[in-house]
């Protein structure tokens, strides 16, 4: 397959936004997410990796050759986007064919190719059929297959399965990991959902407005979010903003508001700084004097716990309550809360 | 599963190439089969000498006689257009003409400048079979020379209108036919000749007899009468519309429908009447040389020839107009045409040089009055 | 890929090569002698006539009223064939583009014996009424004019508005009705924005079509109306090539601020229309029974339109008015090799017109391209020259085709190469509208996804493109065959005997009372029509349904 080093890529729109610098390298084999919130330029990247969208500068490598002005029909990419594109006009067959008729190949050839692909992706009963014929996960599966028949080096997801229903796309995502990794193939991946990029990715690049925020595997970046977004995005964590007013036993004392945390860290006393607090780490105390005051705003059951929204003087924050305990409480109820001063990341703001 | 179950593509490029192939050869064979040997040609309208009884043949029947005296293919290329028509064909390939002669020129295109620019002068040498009179209404300088003339009148449908329901149709004066203009169909000034002939037999009769504003009437009829482009769509909707009686047309129109009908007349004439006297508009229709064509002596000859009874006696029952040559005897049913004799000419009253003079200001007021 | 790129290149300049060759220069040139060295009026003398400031003004009115006539008489019809399954639907359009392919000569008959005083309408309200006298008379002046034109540009409407209707995804409009939209609300929001292009160019073709009418002017308007074209013929006529060239220099201005004006409108169009899909069809056994009565009538309103001329031209086929007799002797003379018979004009009239479907046809698909091509300004020069050809008048085409191209070359003893150009070029504002539009209602995603699996541009033309845009090919294609069939003016001035066409013929046989060899002809032009639709109809579903 193929190894393929993106350096500064950038465009700028005529409407004003742009984006990049980007710079990220794939191995060979390697499944990168690119993960962020609409608009964030993942697919605006993912394009010009492609060939769709020429670049206002930078350079793109594939196995160390530069591809920048190579048609998008010349890069060997396979690529499966969310509305699928399966041609309209020609059966399942014809769709996952196209890719070799197109490079020449005898009809008995393609013949053997397609019905491999086929029976790969159980999609072989579908063959004859019309594309109006056939479902949405099926469309999907077809789409994959043409993406793959002439054996791409590169393979690029665009939000495949977001408009699946979640068991169908959970069954749909181990299935193309599985797939991607039998067959070592490089693959970039577009997504907006955490946790379909952390259930297949071998790295992920959070993005955000237009560029790479931060860069690692799915622990790295949940473990050490390098900045405020990355530890929103990921973990879920919940940010608030304070200032350090002293500190004790190797801990620093954040204030916010009249409330105080405890965090670990080596921040001068008197400096603003933003907290990122990881719902998990938030439990609510039995105590009635010990922890920070807040009071509940909204309580969701969720699978395994609930999500409790808190406030904390005025700032939001999310706690994920085991079922047992979070059925306690309702929107109204003053409490107070342990942190753990371990699960809590600070950033000096400047 | 088999795999002759799946369709196959068919290569863009095969595909492209195989309907490239047929259109070249289509269109080379297209070309060849309609290949055309240079040969002598005559520049003509779209009706010439086609209106007798058998139009398919009558090149044959009539100029015959010539191509076997000259071993030469004479081609009558009939254009879809009238002379005016065939002379800004000509102007367009001066630089490298195909014609050698035109007929269907009449006395009053010959008037244009650009008309005499693309012909060549030339006096037949049997041009003494023709009355001087005819030679000097069309063009004393010899352009062209006279090939047939024909009277422009007034006709109506004897089934819908007669004397007896309009006695006003036995002395037509102009100021009738403008109170009979809502069934009057007429041609476009500017695209027929008969139209044309019209409106300066109107502004001849205003002008000169009555001494009147010619425009006045024209004002009168704007609105009611119905002009239509040429003769052809004249004639189809006076022919169509029940509302409408009167056609401007030819003075042998009756002789035509009793030639054809076998027995007497549906149609008859009125021609334009002033102080007892009927009058009409004479149109002669010219040969001319055509200047620089590739076949100059033959087409003086052709010219000759065309002067000649072996031309002149198949005018009156294919061309329903009166052959130039005097010497020519008409058919009896030509005893239903308005005859030259039975009129007094209006050309008399309008000089060629007034007309050449005053032709386009006419033309200019008269679309001024109708378009206004 | 240099070299691959360069032949892009190449192929994209190839009509705006020919266009300039074949239509800008001849123009030009005509232009040029006409408006510098005359003979004849001074530009400014022309613009200063009262009577060129009327004929301006009414040219001007009358293709206004005669396009929003159009538009409204049209548009319900659109969305009826685009909607509706009923027997018969495909001939029906076919003889709804009969207009195009005849005579104006027989199409003004037609219009007559349906509309005029003492026509089929008039006689029946007569009767109704037991009036002895004529009731309405919609075949003259004004009203006259504005209706046939509008009866003539009806099928524009029709065609390209109910194309783009087909490729309105259902669901779109399925989800706005569950969303509780009402049927107007529906039309506005959903169905409105999708057909906008489509409607914006049926309505600058019937404007420009109207603009530069000139029989049904000259018909209808018994005199009293002349179009700019019109005024262009009498000065031609009489030489006076600097008016003529003046007049036609103001035409071809007002074209191209209409092009710019029309490109500037269809920039806004987003032309969301979803994933490429087809529409949904309804029997009309379907409809309420009000609604049943309103699409029943129209439907008899459109029969009745496209079937008038009809009658009269079958009648005239069998009925010779001279003998007062039935007689085949028309057809028989359809088989006539002479040059006086109907069967060289018909392998002409076939001939001619195959080969400029195809040309314009590819020159459109290729327009449609450059349209949406990034190149600087290329997208706007396209509009100017699909446009161009309906806005060049016929004549000075015609002339200026003689004198720059056939004359030199020696061909105008045989000009039939140039009348397969002026007919080629006169179905290319046809052609590229239908295609670009059929283009622009093509999901991106799917051109990304050839692209992406290794297709060529020419394998993603065939393999795709082209099956996608089927109806909007076919609509094109339609209209290209009926507008190269039925051209008359610039055929006429460079035609000698030998290229005739069919329809010259049928002028040529009215012209010297060959009524019942005219009447074959005409019917005959009638079937060729209506097969060549079914024909391209059934080609384009294959198409669609297979991969070409």
């Amino acid at each position: 397959m193929v190894r393929v080093e993106i350096n500064g890529l950038r465009k700028k729109f005529p409407d004003g936004t742009s984006i990049g610098p980007i710079d990220l390298s794939l191995e060979d084999g390697e499944m990168v997410t690119l993960l962020g919130p609409s608009g964030s330029g993942k697919t605006t990247t993912l394009r010009m990796v492609a060939g769709f969208i020429r670049p206002d500068g930078g350079s793109l490598l594939f196995d160390k050759t530069d591809v920048t002005g190579v048609p998008p029909r010349e890069r060997k990419i396979g690529m499966v986007v969310q509305s699928v594109a399966l041609f309209p006009n020609m059966s399942v067959f014809q769709n996952i064919s196209f890719a070799l008729d197109v490079a020449g190949w005898e009809h008995e050839a393609s013949v053997t190719r397609v019905e491999e692909l086929s029976e790969m992706l159980s999609i072989k009963n579908l063959l004859n059929r019309r594309i109006d014929e056939i479902s949405g996960g099926e469309g999907q599966r077809v789409a994959l297959a043409r993406a793959l028949a002439l054996d791409p080096e590169l393979l690029l997801l665009d939000e495949p399965f977001s408009a699946l229903d979640p068991q169908l796309r959970r069954h749909l995502q181990g299935e193309i990991r599985e797939l991607q990794q039998k067959l070592g193939i490089t693959t970039i991946y577009v997504t907006h959902s955490q946790s379909e990029a952390f259930a297949i990715s071998d790295r992920i690049a959070v993005l955000n407005e237009g560029t790479i925020v931060q860069t690692g595997t799915p622990n790295e970046l949940y473990e050490n979010p390098e900045n405020e977004f990355v530890a929103k995005f990921i973990g879920g964590g919940s940010i608030l903003r304070g200032k350090v007013v002293g500190e004790s036993r190797g801990l620093l004392e954040i204030g916010i508001g009249n409330a105080t945390i405890n965090a670990e860290g080596t921040i001068a006393v008197g400096k603003n700084v933003t907290l990122s607090v990881k719902p998990e780490d938030i439990t609510i105390s039995e105590s009635t004097r010990i922890g920070v005051q807040a009071s509940v705003v909204s309580v969701t059951p969720q699978v395994g716990h609930y999500r409790i929204m808190l406030d904390i003087q005025g700032q939001l924050v999310a706690a994920d309550i085991p079922n047992q305990d979070g059925m306690k409480y309702t929107p109204g109820n003053e409490v107070l809360l342990e942190i753990s001063s371990t699960g809590v990341d600070v950033i000096e703001e400047r | 599963m088999s795999g002759h179950a799946y369709p196959r593509r068919k290569d863009p490029k095969k595909l492209i190439a195989a309907v490239a192939v047929i259109v070249v050869i289509v269109i080379a064979t297209y070309g060849i089969v309609t290949w055309k040997q240079p040969t002598f040609t005559v520049y003509t309208y779209d009706s010439f000498m086609l209106w007798g009884n058998d139009p398919d043949n009558i090149d044959n029947t009539v100029f015959g006689a010539f191509e076997d005296q000259y071993g030469v293919e004479v081609r009558i290329e009939r254009l879809i257009t009238d002379a005016n028509g065939i002379i800004s064909r000509l102007v367009a390939e001066s630089e490298n003409p195909v014609a050698d002669v035109v007929i269907g020129i009449d006395n009053i295109l010959i008037l244009q400048t650009l008309a005499k620019s693309v012909l060549e002068q030339y006096t037949p040498s049997n041009i003494d079979l023709i009355d001087d009179s005819i030679v000097s209404a069309l063009d004393s300088d010899h352009y062209v020379s006279p090939f047939d003339f024909g009277l422009i009148t007034v006709i109506y449908k004897l089934a819908e209108i007669n004397v007896t329901s309009h006695p006003q149709l036995e002395n037509l004066t102009l100021p009738n036919l403008a109170d009979l203009s809502s069934y009057l169909v007429t041609e476009n000034p500017h695209f027929s000749s008969p139209g044309l002939s019209f409106l300066l037999s109107q502004i001849a009769v205003y002008e000169k007899l009555m001494e009147e504003d010619w425009t006045q009437w024209w004002s009168d009829v704007k609105g009611i009468i119905d002009v239509q482009e040429g003769w052809t769509e004249a004639w189809t909707k006076w022919d169509s519309d029940p509302t409408r009686h009167l056609l401007v047309s030819y003075g042998t129109d009756p002789a035509y429908g009793a030639s054809f009908s076998g027995g007497v007349p549906d149609t008859a004439i009125a021609p334009i009447h002033y102080d007892g006297v009927d009058y009409a508009w004479m149109q002669v229709e010219g040969i001319g040389l055509v200047k620089n064509g590739p076949n100059p002596t033959l087409a003086r000859a052709f010219i000759d020839y065309c002067l000649t009874s072996a031309v002149q006696s198949h005018i009156a029952l294919n061309q329903w107009m009166f052959p130039a040559n005097s010497d020519v005897e008409f058919d009896p049913v030509f005893q239903y045409a308005l005859h030259p004799d039975d009129v007094s000419l209006l050309n008399a009253l309008l000089s060629s040089t007034e007309i050449a003079t005053n032709l386009e200001t006419w033309l200019d007021e008269y679309d001024a009055i109708m378009t206004g | 890929m240099n070299r691959n790129r360069l032949v892009e290149y190449a192929i994209l300049s190839i009509p705006f090569v020919l266009l300039f060759v074949f239509l800008v220069l001849p123009v030009a040139s005509v232009l040029f002698q006409g408006l510098v060295y005359g003979p004849g009026s001074t530009f400014f003398e022309v613009l200063d006539s009262v009577v060129t400031q009327r004929v301006v003004s009414f040219t001007f009115i009358q293709a206004i009223m005669s396009t929003i006539l159009a538009l409204l008489l049209g548009l319900p019809g659109a969305i009826l064939f685009a909607k509706l399954r009923f027997k018969g639907k495909r001939y029906i359009r076919a003889l709804l583009i009969v207009p195009f392919v005849l005579p104006p000569i027989v199409v003004v008959v037609g219009f007559l014996q349906m509309f005029g005083s003492g026509g089929i309408i008039d006689s029946l309200l007569m009767l109704i009424m037991g009036s002895q006298h004529s009731i309405i008379d919609f075949a003259s002046g004004y009203v006259g004019i504005i209706l046939a034109h509008a009866f003539y540009n009806i099928p524009l409407f029709l065609l390209i508005v109910s194309s783009a209707l087909e490729r309105l995804n259902p669901e779109i409009e399925e989800v706005a009705e569950i969303l509780g939209a009402t049927a107007l609300q529906r039309f506005r929001r959903i169905i409105l924005p999708h057909i906008r292009s489509a409607i914006l160019a049926a309505s600058i073709l019937t404007f420009l079509f109207c603009f530069m009418s000139f029989p049904i002017v000259l018909a209808l308007g018994e005199g009293s109306y002349m179009t700019i074209e019109v005024q262009i013929w009498n000065a031609f006529r009489f030489f006076d090539y600097g008016e003529a060239s003046s007049l036609a220099l103001i035409q071809i201005l007002i074209t191209l601020v209409l092009a710019y004006t029309y490109m500037k409108l269809g920039k806004d169009d987003k032309g969301a229309s979803g994933p490429t899909a087809y529409s949904k069809t309804f029997p009309l056994s379907s409809l309420d029974a009000s609604m049943k009565i309103l699409a029943g009538v129209y439907l008899l309103l459109i029969l009745l339109l496209s079937i008038g001329p009809m009658i009269s031209i079958v009648r005239a086929a069998v009925w010779d008015p001279k003998t007062s007799l039935f007689s085949l002797e028309g057809f028989a003379n359809l088989g006539d090799p002479t040059l006086g018979g109907g069967f060289v004009p018909l392998v002409n009239s076939l001939f001619y017109g195959s080969l400029a479907t195809l040309f314009s046809l590819i020159l459109g698909t290729i327009f449609a391209y450059t349209q949406r091509s990034r190149i600087r300004g290329l997208p706007s020069l396209t509009s100017m020259m699909v446009l161009l050809p309906l806005g060049v008048s016929a004549i000075t085409l015609a002339y200026g085709l003689m004198i720059t191209i056939a004359v030199p070359l020696g061909l105008s003893s045989n000009p039939w190469p140039l009348i397969v150009i002026a007919q080629t070029l006169i179905g290319v504002p046809f052609s590229a509208r239908a295609i670009e539009i059929a283009m622009s209602k093509v999901d991106p995603a799917l051109i990304e996804q050839a692209d992406s699996l290794g297709a060529s541009t020419l394998q993603r033309l065939f393999f795709v493109e082209l099956p996608l845009i089927a109806p909007g090919l076919l609509v094109g294609a339609v209209f290209s065959f009926a507008m190269a069939i039925g051209e008359m003016s610039a055929t006429i001035f460079l035609a000698t005997p030998e290229n005739f066409t069919l329809a010259i013929t049928i002028y040529r046989d009215l012209a010297v009372r060959k009524f019942i060899e005219a009447g074959a002809a005409s019917l005959l032009l009638v079937a060729i029509c209506i097969i060549a639709f079914i024909v391209i109809e059934k080609f384009s579903e294959n198409g669609y349904g297979g991969t070409l």
